[in-house]
């Protein structure tokens, strides 16, 4: 074999295209919610126009909850994977819908959440905060939006045909992508809402 | 002519579900350490939700059986996330 010769076999460094370009995608987006959250951090302190104060606002119990929810998603995606492995694909299904089912209540409680603060004062365009707060807040409930879409659209091509390595790598990579968007949710919660 | 045998996964719900309590449990602990003024530290949060984060991506992303490769991006980008995140605290003065 002529040693310019490049084998196109999809895996030129060991793991497969799809996978790796999946890998430097959300590589790219934990650095996109790492600029989001540091901007928050400069503007953390500049509520001073509000009569009130983020801490007097932010429902913790609700917000944990909220955050259990999104942490519990993560585990259903991992069991539909589990189970699309062992090619059950009836649980695979069930999973990834329930997966889809918890991504909605999240957002539900983002939105109730959103209901509440708007009405106590906190918008948008009220304090360098408000902006700040809802941008990093608001790209990741995007995000989730986007993620329950596919979870969706996942769910409903799934059949039993459908056990090729091709599909398990669109199943893994839209794993990949939730499992992302349950990080930085991670990150978050704690910066945002636990550290006063 | 040797037959050759895939071997079916094993079921791996229970080790996943354990998983999930222990992320569960950090998150319940975090939300103490909040209402405990004295342990409300930001660098003991911050080294919490970097322990889930990483269980997260461990397990749930499977890095722990990644390729080489891959794991090189991760720990890059992970060793530059945490002079970045203290100075950024410092500099906020949150530590």
């Amino acid at each position: 074999m002529n040693s310019l010769t490049h084998v196109h076999n999809g895996e030129d460094v060991g793991v497969p295209n799809q996978k790796l370009a999946m890998w430097l995608f959300l590589s790219s987006e934990v650095v996109f919610f790492a600029v989001l959250i540091s901007i928050y951090l400069f503007y953390k302190s500049a509520f001073h126009s509000l009569q009130i104060t983020p801490s007097d606002i932010f429902d913790i119990p609700f917000t944990s909850v909220s955050s259990f929810i999104l942490l519990m998603s993560s585990l259903t995606m991992v069991l539909s994977q589990n189970h699309y492995e062992r090619e059950d694909i009836s649980k695979t299904r069930i999973w990834i819908y329930t997966t889809g089912f918890l991504g909605l209540l999240f957002i539900s409680g983002q939105i109730y959440e959103y209901t509440i603060f708007i009405n106590e004062g906190l918008t948008i365009s009220s304090s360098i905060f408000g902006t700040a707060f809802y941008f990093v807040t608001g790209f990741h409930g995007l995000h989730v939006f986007i993620g329950i879409m596919l979870l969706f659209v996942t769910g409903m091509q799934i059949h039993i045909e459908d056990t090729n390595s091709k599909f398990g790598l669109s199943l893994d990579s839209l794993a990949l992508y939730w499992h992302c968007v349950d990080i930085v949710w991670i990150v978050i919660f704690t910066i945002i809402y636990l550290i006063p | 002519m040797k037959e050759i045998i895939h071997p079916i996964p094993k079921d791996q719900t229970k080790y996943y579900v354990n998983i999930a309590i222990l992320l569960a449990g950090i998150t319940f602990f975090e939300v103490y350490l909040y209402y405990t003024p004295k342990w409300n530290i930001p660098i003991l949060l911050i080294f919490l939700s970097l322990i889930k984060f990483s269980i997260v991506v461990g397990y749930f992303m499977h890095l722990k059986y990644e390729n080489k490769l891959i794991k090189l991006f991760y720990f890059i980008g992970f060793l530059l996330s945490i002079p970045w995140l203290i100075i950024l605290f410092f500099e906020r003065g949150l530590l």
